[in-house]
């Protein structure tokens, strides 16, 4: 490929005006072609010979393409259109790849405003996209680049920059970072670091087992500095009116006193508004009013952020904005506004019954009152208020019984992550063993557990759904030594006890562990145990074993998990330590325990100095008798 | 793989727990998303449910707590049944059922569920002596 492109570079700009423009046309065709796949083979000739004939014009226009301006067959006719493609594709040295095309347009925002509002996967539009960045782009090393990392607002942002500089190998200053819908987004000035992060694309692996991917991207805007944030919280505090908590957005980028400044803020772009939510979130979090008429919002991508910082809001003024999709107010359910102006959005000229708009509102705002200042005929109700579900509990545990029930999961997980093969106390000499795993899961394979695990739901065969029941403890044991090594972490343990008699008891245990290993999965389980209670002990008799991959909250929890639960051992192994040193200086020394522990503690755990020490305040006399009693 | 070894009585008990698990699994959640008003009958005179943690002890009190609940469709994705050694029950035909899959609950966005259930046999009719119910995005 690079010598033909080296050969095509010769032919100029003409020729490349040419390309870009036939990439775009073609583009289009290529992707009806693609999506269409075998419905669309041969569905219209008459698109066939559209695309012939506009071959035929490109051949002869760029002179560089020439293949015959004969009839080509379809196959060498999508190759020819290839070409020009690949090339697009390979624009300047990859600097720059649209990480539009790849999010399903769910999480960027285009800063100028300008989003084009196609929402879907198109890859064969890309190179025209990208032909944009080759030309407004001409020397990235003297701008600003953003660096996006797709669902990166799922991970933690200390986290997610401790990883990024040990795989990148730099060190750097993240500027503004902010969450961008899904994505989580930030400004670097020097290029060579942004290249060395863009590098290191599908090479972090999150907590859950994804491969992050990080994109670059020429910033539009430069980030604001200190002296235009200060200036924006004097304007918001101007706009703010503290009887009524009402805030004013309206029309920010032309506020007057931000303008003589020359500072641009839009309230449209992810960034600017994360800047927006921070000063609302740490000095006016209470507010119940805001107005965001003619801001330039195409989504609610930046204002989604909002929600969680403000959960008083009432009242909310969307009106002369962009937004087109009922699924951008479902970012901001979270707010129980009574008080919604939505219109002159292009989203109300779609309705053609006030109904129906109303109705669709309503779905995601229940409580509301009203709406583009009308208030709303009264919603249909009726008394049966079924909708409600209780709420959950971590943990449901018997009064009686409950510490042995603790004692023994501490002990049996303790066991099953150090050294699973000493279990066989655990479990009765004739206890059942099952593994199951949902039928499709999600994230890193579960193949491992595949070859136990039963699911009755699938195996059909009678055969099969007897042999995966494992019926004796050696056999259960020398199973579970064959599954991975795993650390479990306590903290995310929540204990049910459905059933409890003076005999048996039944108890399921979920939790989070984390495979050993260099990967380090996490996978989220649950455990029904039924166990034979004897003389204050307990052995497990049945117990079903359910694997899953966590859940993005669970993963966001089990960073929380990890980081206690190492202190912790810390902590005992530490201390652990100290006991043992205590014991060995006072038969050394002849003093009692506290006095040793004393003496350690007061020599920082330095067992010779702290003998030395010993040594020299018995001569000198100055240790009291006590410490030699016992 | 270890059936050889066991005695026959135990591949008949998880032949049996096989065979009233299954079709506890599609009655049980047929009537939940149905014909909820029946569902009482399901469970034991003293049965303990434990819905996300909140506990309910007794048939009526189940019964009660469970057609409060809004309406729902549940769709079973995996289950597994398990033959309690009688052994251990005092001479009791029991088994324990654990089922796995997701849950639309009326004005509630999708929920993935675990549920695992203890039931026995009182006289020729499988009771529920506990079901514990835990909830979580799917």
């Amino acid at each position: 490929m690079s010598y033909k492109q080296s050969g095509r570079m010769k032919s100029g700009y003409e020729a490349n005006k040419y390309s870009e423009h036939d990439d775009r046309k073609t583009g289009s065709e290529g992707f009806n072609y693609s999506r269409l796949g075998g419905r669309g083979r041969g569905r219209s000739s008459n698109r066939g010979r559209y695309m012939r004939s506009d071959t035929r014009s490109q051949s002869t226009s760029s002179g560089s393409f020439a293949r015959g301006g004969k009839y080509q067959p379809r196959r060498g006719n999508r190759s020819s259109h290839r070409r020009p493609f690949s090339r697009g594709r390979n624009f300047p040295n990859r600097k720059y790849i649209n990480p539009d095309a790849n999010t399903d347009n769910d999480g960027d925002v285009d800063m100028q405003g300008e989003g084009e509002g196609s929402g879907r996967y198109n890859p064969y539009a890309r190179p025209h996209r990208r032909a944009r960045f080759v030309r407004r782009d001409d020397n990235p090393s003297q701008s600003w680049h953003k660096i996006i990392i797709i669902h990166g607002a799922l991970y933690d942002e200390k986290w997610l920059r401790e990883e990024i500089s040990k795989n990148a190998f730099v060190e750097y200053q993240p500027v503004q970072y902010h969450l961008d819908g899904n994505n989580s987004a930030f400004f670097l000035d020097d290029h060579s670091t942004a290249e060395s992060i863009r590098n290191c694309s599908k090479k972090i692996v999150a907590p859950d087992g994804t491969k992050l991917t990080i994109y670059l991207k020429p910033a539009k805007d430069a980030p604001l500095q200190e002296n235009d944030i200060t200036l924006l919280k004097e304007v918001l505090s101007e706009r703010y009116n503290s009887t009524t908590k009402h805030l004013s957005l309206s029309s920010l980028f032309f506020d007057d006193k931000l303008k003589n400044q020359n500072v641009k803020i839009k309230v449209s772009s992810p960034v600017h508004m994360y800047i927006v939510t921070k000063i609302i979130a740490e000095n006016i979090s209470t507010l119940t009013s805001l107005d965001m008429t003619d801001s330039g919002l195409f989504n609610l991508d930046g204002v989604k952020h909002l929600v969680q910082h403000t959960p008083c809001i009432k009242r909310l003024n969307l009106s002369k904005n962009k937004i087109s999709r009922m699924k951008e107010l479902e970012k901001i359910q979270g707010w129980d506004l009574s008080d919604l102006t939505l219109d002159q959005n292009p989203l109300c000229a779609e309705y053609k019954s006030k109904a129906d708009y109303i109705r669709d509102i309503r779905e995601c705002f229940p409580n509301l009152q009203i709406l583009d200042s009308h208030p709303l005929p009264a919603p249909v109700k009726f008394d049966v208020d079924k909708t409600r579900l209780p709420t959950s509990v971590p943990d449901f545990m018997p009064t009686t019984g409950q510490d042995i029930i603790k004692q023994f999961i501490q002990q049996f997980f303790k066991c099953y992550d150090e050294s699973r093969s000493q279990l066989s106390e655990a479990y009765h000499e004739n206890c059942i063993f099952t593994l199951s795993l949902p039928q499709s899961p999600r994230g890193p394979a579960l193949s491992h557990y595949f070859s136990v695990s039963r699911n009755l739901k699938r195996i059909k065969d009678t055969a099969k759904k007897i042999s995966t029941v494992t019926t004796s403890r050696n056999d259960v044991i020398s199973l579970l030594v064959k599954l991975n090594g795993t650390t479990h972490y306590f903290s995310s343990f929540s204990v049910d006890v459905p059933l409890i008699t003076s005999t048996v008891v039944n108890f399921i245990v979920r939790g989070v562990f984390k495979e050993n290993g260099s990967n380090g999965v996490l996978r989220s389980f649950s455990r029904n145990f039924f166990c034979q209670i004897s003389n204050t002990s307990l052995q497990i008799v049945n117990e079903q074993y359910f694997l899953r991959n966590p859940t993005s909250d669970e993963l966001r929890e089990a960073k929380t998990y990890a980081s206690k639960q190492k202190s912790s051992s810390n902590v005992s192994q530490q201390s652990e330590i100290h006991v043992k040193m205590i014991s060995s200086f006072a038969k050394e020394s002849g003093m009692n325990l506290s006095f040793s522990e004393q003496c350690l503690k007061e020599n920082s755990w330095n067992y010779e100095e702290a003998g030395k020490v010993f040594l020299m305040l018995k001569e000198q006399g100055k240790i009291p008798l006590e410490a030699f009693g016992k | 793989m270890t059936l050889d070894r066991s005695p026959p009585t135990l591949k008949f008990q998880i032949e049996q727990s096989i065979e009233a698990g299954t079709k506890f699994c599609s009655l049980f959640y047929e009537t939940y998303d149905k014909t909820r008003h029946k569902i009482g009958k399901m469970y034991h005179e003293a049965a303990q449910l434990v819905w996300e943690g909140n506990g309910v002890q007794g048939k009526e009190s189940i019964e009660k707590y469970l057609q409060d609940l809004p309406g729902c469709f549940h769709i079973v994705d995996w289950f597994d049944c398990q033959p309690i050694l009688p052994q251990f029950t005092n001479g009791n035909e029991s088994i324990l059922v654990a089922v796995g899959g997701t849950v639309k609950f009326d004005n509630h966005t999708l929920k993935a569920f675990v549920q695992n259930f203890t039931l026995t046999n009182v006289e020729g009719v499988w009771k529920i002596v506990s079901d514990a119910l835990r909830l979580r995005p799917p």
